[in-house]
């Protein structure tokens, strides 16, 4: 990570330098507020650990000038002798977000940068969860609450499997948060998908319906760059399996690599029965909503064939759940002016097996 | 030979060693080289330029009070406070801090005898230059 450390004091800048750049950080130096603020407009650094009695400006009135600018959250850490909780009040309402006391200890310096460091890496990942998930909604508006509606499924579904399940040594708190907040990537490869295709009102060619499977791999291999990037990158990993794999069925019959049973990841499983009652209850412009019943009814014909027998079993579990969600994250959608499905009627009619393998995933 | 845990410290003007770091020490090395993680020759430069900078730095203390300018002598104080704590010197840092909130609190009659304590500090840090750097060096169980 880059540092700007703020002081003064050369020695102090010395000794903190080193301590950071030994721990693999780049840093830079200013040695009063004005540098700072000057390599703050630079926009380079995510975290300032500066000493709090400088001359001209001081750490605190630095602090809350970098609050007040236009740039993103910079994590601001005070190096100060002063330890009263009246003084840590103080930096805390300027803004600070840590202190560490001088004369400072290496060790404790570096654990403070650590912790820094991840709440950092927190509320970005939290931001390209939510700017990735909304540009591949901009695609395709028509799905509304879809992804709400999704993240909210996976999760209950995760739940259920992590109190009363052969999966619960594998689903912990952490697998739940991670698939609620990545589970609304799993179509961010329709991104790549032409118009022509995504937004065709009627049934898919077989040509046309060969493309609209790509977004699977389209999606893949763009949180494959990401994580070659990042590769320690967890909620990556996660959000890849659930893109790659949430079309697979666990009879190996469905795409794009064919994987069956277990090799298709527990959480593209789980995030497939969401997708599909939302895509079984949702209106959309070819076709109406049907009934939880209905939808229930065809989730359970699919255990074994579409679907891991353990998550419908889960699913039948709290379906009532499933209803409630379903009817608080419905979508407001005009019942006049929809056109008549053209095809994909076996999702009103047919197995799931007919109406996903002819027409929109 | 000192140990990891000796310091340097100050009895009737000459520096020897003491067998513990406490505040009294003169110069405490494990303290130093922890702050340096362990690396002798960033902590033997640094100390090299403490030593060199220290009259200067008292001297700024003392033209600031000569001008009465007690704020200028409050912020040189810190400063010469904050380098000797960086730079693991308790006594010269306790001296410091003394001058530093007497001046805060404006006691003015206490300016000249606690200035006249920190300028013994530092000539006693001064004097035990060479103690102090050989201190370090068996510290970090570098060959002196």
């Amino acid at each position: 990570m880059r540092i700007l450390i703020v002081d003064d004091n050369d020695f102090a800048l010395a000794l903190l330098a080193s301590a950071l750049r030994r721990a693999g950080h780049e840093v830079d130096q200013a040695h009063n507020g004005d540098e700072a603020i000057e390599w703050v407009r630079r926009g380079v650094h995510r975290l300032i650990i500066s000493d709090w009695d400088m001359p001209l400006m001081d750490g605190l009135t630095l602090c809350r000038k970098v609050r007040s600018m236009s740039t993103n959250y910079i994590y601001f850490m005070l190096l100060t002798a002063h330890d009263s909780s009246n003084d840590i009040v103080e930096g805390l309402s300027a803004g600070a977000d840590d202190f560490i006391v001088k004369p400072f200890k290496p060790a404790e310096l570096l654990l403070r940068v650590r912790t820094g460091e991840r709440l950092l890496s927190l509320e970005m990942r939290d931001v390209t969860i939510f700017s990735m998930a909304k540009l591949a909604e901009s695609r395709d508006k028509e799905t509304g609450q879809h992804l709400e509606r999704v993240r909210s499924y996976s999760r209950m579904l995760a739940r259920q499997l992590m109190e009363h399940s052969p999966y619960r040594d594998q689903i912990d708190d952490a697998f739940v948060r991670l698939i609620h907040e990545t589970s609304p990537l799993h179509d961010i490869g329709k991104v790549g998908i032409p118009d022509s295709i995504l937004l065709k009102p009627g049934k898919l060619t077989p040509e046309e319906f060969e493309v609209m499977q790509t977004h699977t791999v389209l999606g893949q291999e763009t949180l494959d760059a990401a994580l070659d990037k990042y590769p320690d990158a967890q909620f990556l990993r996660f959000a890849r399996d659930i893109v790659a794999c949430h079309h697979e069925r666990f009879d190996g019959t469905g795409y794009p690599n064919g994987l069956s049973g277990q090799d298709i990841p527990l959480c593209a499983r789980i995030v497939a029965v969401a997708d599909v009652y939302d895509a079984l209850t949702s209106k959309r412009i070819y076709k109406p909503a049907l009934t939880h019943e209905k939808a229930t009814e065809m989730i359970a014909s699919s255990s074994g064939s579409h679907f891991d027998p353990e998550i419908v079993r889960a699913f039948l579990a709290i379906a009532g759940e499933f209803e409630i969600s379903q009817r608080e994250l419905a979508d407001l959608v005009p019942e006049v002016c929809l056109a008549p499905p053209v095809g994909d009627a076996g999702l009103l009619t047919g197995s799931l097996s007919t109406s996903f393998a002819s027409g929109q995933p | 030979m000192p140990s990891q845990h000796e310091t340097l410290s100050d009895a009737g003007g000459e520096a020897e060693f003491q067998h513990s770091e406490s505040e009294a020490a003169v110069f405490a090395p494990a303290q130093l080289l922890g702050r340096c993680m362990d690396d002798y020759h960033f902590a033997a430069d640094l100390l090299k330029m403490f030593t060199d900078r220290l009259p200067q730095m008292l001297a700024e203390v003392g033209d600031a009070l000569d001008l009465d300018d007690n704020a200028t002598a409050e912020r040189k104080a810190h400063f010469l406070k904050g380098s000797a704590g960086d730079l693991a010197a308790p006594r010269l840092f306790q001296a410091c801090a003394r001058l530093e909130a007497a001046l805060r609190r404006k006691e003015l009659s206490q300016r000249v005898p606690l200035l006249a304590d920190v300028r013994h500090e530092v000539e006693v840090f001064l004097r035990a230059h060479a103690q102090s750097m050989e201190a370090l060096a068996q510290c970090a169980e570098v060959p002196v």
